[in-house]
């Protein structure tokens, strides 16, 4: 998904001229002042406390810096999505218990989140900074591993994302950009190693031997997690 | 919301093309509510053409859910229900999406309106959207029949 335009990101004042439609009015996530960006080690802090802030509505955002991929494996480098970037910004939403989820609370949800990326973009842009979103359907990065280089985690036995607060129940989105910005430090200690996770899935033969397209998204690792905290429902995760 | 007829509005809202594993391209076609009606026959997975109703299976080899779901529609609720599924393949139909899709925003009360620039990012976290009488009643999830009368029956409520 190449939704977002890096070259023609939207300063809020767009009009029909501009390529926006008339529903596109104002910002609605309030932006830090576009100042001219400061490549002295000050500025690559405050960006990216500034898109984090802006991203708040996200549960967890973490930050990597390109040299976090430089052993990735080569078919999955970010490179090949965006040539040029400097920074992955990772982002994480917690799943819903699937009872306590209504269609518009999770539209709430949504249209938050994609509200916030929308600013985190726009931010970026103004600053003449180039951003690409990663489908958290792509299947040419993986996101679980981008999220562990951003801090946010580490790679479960099934390899995908397991968070301290959530466990593995979280719905994972990226941007990637060209603008330098302040690596958060890695997690550790995070997953119990207690494999609980590669035991309940009936496809995976032991830990870390699972492959992304042997996945049933039968959500039976989520909830093994001892450190998820939800009751998972079949397929919720898809 | 219902249109000026009196008529209940299902307005559904596909994966746009090339962003998701639905294969089928889904043209724009107000069904039902025009005397379509094309939505059966393409429930009937494969004979329909770009021609008839405005364009469903061209890839699928069996039942295109979407399709189902909307010859579900019309078999059991006629023309008492204005049956709308987007089309992106052209930039009014697109804009028409977005147009739609900002209105339930609106009613929903939500900040954020789609717009060229975001569209396809909202899209890929939301769609399909089914919304009935304006209001979102399922996300990422096209809804078998039953599911569909449950909801119709809660957002009447």
């Amino acid at each position: 998904m190449n939704g977002l335009d890096p070259e023609g990101g939207c300063t809020g004042n767009c009009g029909p001229q501009s390529g926006g439609t008339s529903a596109c009015t104002a910002p609605a996530v309030p932006l830090p002042s576009a100042g001219p960006f400061q490549p002295d080690g000050e500025g690559p802090a405050r960006m990216a406390a500034d898109i984090k802030r802006l991203m708040a509505a996200f549960d967890a955002v973490g930050i990597a810096s390109r040299e976090r991929f430089d052993d990735a494996p080569e078919q999955f480098h970010p490179r090949h999505l965006m040539p040029g970037f400097k920074s992955a910004i990772v982002f994480g939403q917690k799943w819903e218990e699937a009872s306590k989820e209504t269609a518009g609370g999770r539209f709430h949800i949504i249209a938050e989140n994609v509200n916030a990326i929308d600013a985190a973009t726009r931010h970026l842009t103004a600053r003449g900074f180039g951003v690409l979103p990663v489908s958290a359907r792509t299947k040419e990065v993986s996101l679980p591993r981008m999220g562990e280089r951003a801090g946010l985690g580490e790679i479960s036995g099934v390899n995908s994302l397991v968070f301290e607060e959530y466990g593995l129940a979280v719905k994972l989105g990226a941007l990637l950009t060209d603008a330098p910005l302040r690596p958060d430090p890695l997690a550790t200690g995070v997953c119990l190693k207690c494999w609980a996770c590669s035991d309940a899935c009936p496809v995976a033969k032991g830990p870390f031997q699972l492959e992304r397209s042997e996945c049933k998204s039968c959500g039976k690792c989520v909830e093994a997690c001892p450190l998820t905290r939800i009751k998972v429902t079949e397929g919720q995760h898809d | 919301m219902t249109d000026r007829s009196g008529k209940r509005i299902v307005e559904i809202y596909p994966m746009p093309a090339g962003m998701t594993s639905l294969t089928c391209d889904l043209s724009f076609n107000k069904k039902g509510g025009a005397g379509c009606g094309a939505g059966s026959a393409c429930a009937s997975g494969g004979g329909c053409g770009s021609g008839g109703c405005g364009g469903a299976q061209t890839s699928c080899g069996t039942a295109d859910p979407l399709d189902s779901l909307v010859g579900h529609i019309i078999k059991k609720h006629g023309r008492r229900m204005d049956v709308r599924v987007a089309d992106y393949s052209t930039e009014a139909g697109r804009s028409e999406a977005m147009h739609g899709i900002n209105a339930i925003l609106a009613a929903q009360k939500e900040r954020l309106r789609v717009n060229k620039r975001n569209f396809d990012l909202f899209m890929g976290h939301a769609a399909p959207i089914i919304a009935i009488d304006g209001r979102p009643a399922f996300l990422r999830k096209l809804p078998s029949g039953e599911e569909f009368e449950k909801a119709l029956g809660g957002a009447a409520e």
